[in-house]
């Protein structure tokens, strides 16, 4: 038998003989799960409404742009409505509150509009060639998929308003609708714009049962047995440290992968989850992020003298994880210094691309800084963790 | 005869401290070679050293004829290791340990086999945590015999048992030496040196100070008997003064006094004699061959485990 295969096996056995590592595997996810959604979600499994919060700038001000902003106003201030609107005079303004994240899109109104929707009207009257394009502009932010979905749903009023005002009224031939041009990344159909707090937090959860593994489970079966100088024995004989621990790896990837098993069972037969891991972008991240995470581990034993100093480190990286990563529950429009924080946690980064990819929540970071980042915590982690492993304690 | 270890020059030092001071040393396959010296002498130090635990700042090794600056995985597969602290998993039977031990080598013996060697027949089930101080040990030894090795390291291997454990282990060493296996023994057992070694060298403070065959270093000696006895505490040091004048190479550790004599029965009526003057009691009274303690006490003045 391979001493990697034996190795496995002896945790695998000690695992089945401890009871309280047990519960803390298997069944406190689920109890998490259960405890997050029964606080921030609800149990019928209704709908949060997406919202969409718009900068809209009239350049016009003429009848036609009067009447849509004022429909727009109307349908903003109602109570639990989808759009947010607010007015600015100054298009730069907008755009500049745009880049800051405070809107997700930007709605314009040219001048001149009102004036070309209705020489458009009756158009079926005149000649094609001479009537004017009256056109909307919908600006959002390119690689962000919240503005985008913003910028659809945008599309979607103009659309509205032509299909009421003049479509309907017959005052409008189809072809000189009101336009609208945008700047934004094309969004495919399907594409979710409603929010779910157990879609949302099920991958928090799997990322967090992640986290466990990668910084407690990994780093105890590590340096405690080094300090207890059971590695020391074992390394007396042939058996080599990347052996050791190539053995202990896959234990705790099929720990994990039981208790991702178990996180997505259990959200979906009580809670009506509606995810899809095994399309290819989720289970990228997913394998990604347990992978990074035990690099981090071993990064962590490695660069601990002992049990205790790992136990130290372990608590400084852990929290942070644990609770400045997005898992269970955005940290957009955090303080300052808690947003360095996440900027330089892999887990903000791997849950926003887990999440994203499986189309429950957009992701405010890009998809290659979804990747990057947390890949350089994976080379330093596994390359480093690897190489340089004592399995003597530092005298 | 092969040697199995030649040892030359070896040193290792732990920051200030040297641990082990220009030692070197030979094993013939197929001895039982002791190392004896109190605690702190660097006997675990060379022995890690062997074993591929430590690595030495100086000297040249040879093992099982490798010229080796390193303790490589292939040297290692022919050695078997009882360490002085021997720490096992817990939550893992016995039987599954000597598995997983089993899988570390090239080559090993049948597991049920070694188990019937070191009587562990009836723990096999058992978890390791749940064993004896002397099962463990018999457990640890017998991990050391699963590759069948050319040279099995014991490194203090009955420190903290009882009387009976400590037989145990000494029946099942004496069992490989009529194997003719090569045995690296380190102690500070007087009593499991002269037991079991066929050739000892005595260490302390990191150098060698005598070596040779258990009888060959008593005789060196050259003292045929000793009296051994605990003095009254109210001795004063005229008193001593006194003795040390009957008996030159007396020796005082705390309460209790050799006296190294050739000839027994002389040497009696004087000590009794010098009892009587001052009105003194010998307590626990009783006599002896010399040992190697004795060989120590002369040669450092201090007692194997002071």
């Amino acid at each position: 038998m391979k001493p990697e295969f034996m190795v496995f096996r002896m945790f695998l056995f000690r695992l089945l003989r401890d009871k309280f590592a047990l519960f803390w595997t298997l069944i406190f996810p689920m109890f998490l799960l259960g405890i997050l959604v029964l606080f921030f979600g609800n149990l019928t499994g209704e709908q949060m409404p997406f919202e969409a919060r718009i900068a809209l700038v009239d350049e016009d001000r003429g009848e036609i742009s009067e009447v849509m902003v004022d429909v727009m106003k109307t349908i903003s201030a109602e109570e639990g409505s989808w759009l947010l609107i607010e007015i600015y005079s100054d298009l730069e303004m907008a755009k500049e509150k745009l880049g800051e994240g405070i809107h997700h899109a930007v709605f314009r109104i040219p001048g001149g509009f009102s004036g070309d929707v209705m020489a458009n009207v009756g158009g079926q009257f005149m000649r094609r060639e001479e009537l004017p394009n009256a056109r909307i502009e919908i600006l959002s932010r390119e690689g962000i998929q919240i503005s985008g979905i913003a910028a659809t749903a945008m599309e979607q009023v103009v659309e509205v308003f032509n299909s009421e005002l003049f479509l309907e009224t017959g005052l409008m031939l189809p072809e000189d609708r009101i336009g609208f041009k945008t700047e934004m990344v094309q969004i495919e159909p399907g594409e979710v714009s409603t929010f779910n707090y157990v879609n949302y937090i099920v991958p928090g959860i799997i990322l967090m049962a992640f986290i466990m593994a990668g910084l407690d489970e990994l780093v105890t079966n590590l340096t405690s047995p080094r300090d207890k100088g059971i590695l020391r024995r074992f390394f007396a004989t042939p058996l080599k440290s990347r052996q050791y621990i190539w053995g202990l790896l896959f234990y705790i990837c099929l720990i994990s992968l039981l208790q991702l098993l178990i996180i997505y069972w259990f959200g979906r037969l009580v809670f009506s989850a509606q995810i899809n891991l095994l399309s290819p972008l989720p289970l990228f991240f997913t394998v990604y992020s347990l992978l990074v995470l035990l690099g981090v581990g071993l990064l962590i034993s490695t660069l601990a003298k002992n049990a205790d100093a790992a136990g130290r480190i372990g608590n400084i990286i852990f929290y942070p994880m644990m609770f400045l990563g997005g898992l269970y529950f955005p940290i957009e429009g955090m303080p300052f210094f808690i947003r360095i924080i996440s900027e330089v946690n892999p887990v903000t980064y791997l849950v926003n691309g887990l999440r994203d990819s499986l189309g429950v929540f957009p992701s405010s970071t890009s998809m290659e800084a979804n990747i990057l980042i947390p890949g350089l915590w994976l080379i330093v982690g596994l390359v480093g963790g690897i190489k340089r492993f004592r399995w003597d304690s530092a005298k | 005869m092969d040697k199995a270890i030649e040892v030359r020059e070896l040193r290792k030092s732990y920051g200030s401290i040297k641990a082990v001071d220009g030692v070197s040393f030979e094993v013939m396959r197929g001895e039982v070679f002791t190392l004896l010296g109190p605690n702190g002498a660097g006997k675990t130090t060379i022995v890690e050293i062997l074993e591929g635990l430590t690595e030495p700042d100086s000297g040249d090794l040879v093992i099982l004829g490798q010229k080796l600056s390193k303790i490589t995985p292939k040297i290692k597969d022919r050695m078997g290791v009882v360490l002085q602290e021997n720490r096992f998993m817990d939550r893992v039977t016995v039987d599954e340990t000597f598995k997983l031990f089993s899988s570390f080598f090239s080559k090993t013996l049948p597991v049920k086999d070694i188990v019937k060697k070191v009587s562990l027949e009836e723990k096999v089930g058992s978890l390791v945590e749940t064993l004896s101080g002397g099962q463990k040990q018999r457990l640890a030894i017998g991990l050391a015999l699963l590759n069948d090795p050319e040279i099995i390291f014991l490194d203090e291997p009955t420190t903290g048992l009882d009387p009976q454990a400590r037989r145990n282990i000494w029946d099942l060493i004496e069992e490989l030496k009529e194997e003719k296996k090569t045995i690296f023994l380190t102690t500070h057992y007087m009593e499991e040196a002269e037991r079991l070694s066929d050739f000892t060298y005595i260490m302390d403070h990191g150098e060698i100070i005598a070596r040779g065959t258990p009888a060959e270093l008593v005789s060196g000696l050259d003292q045929d008997n000793v009296i051994e006895f605990y003095l009254d505490p109210s001795l004063g040091v005229k008193d001593l003064e006194a003795l040390g004048e009957i008996f030159p190479g007396y020796n005082l550790q705390d309460e209790k006094v050799n006296l190294y004599v050739k000839e027994m029965g002389s040497s009696f009526s004087l000590l009794l004699r010098w009892a009587e003057e001052r009105d003194i009691k010998l307590e626990n009274l009783m006599f002896r061959r010399p040992n190697l303690e004795d060989v120590f006490i002369e040669l450092t003045g201090k007692g194997l485990r002071d």
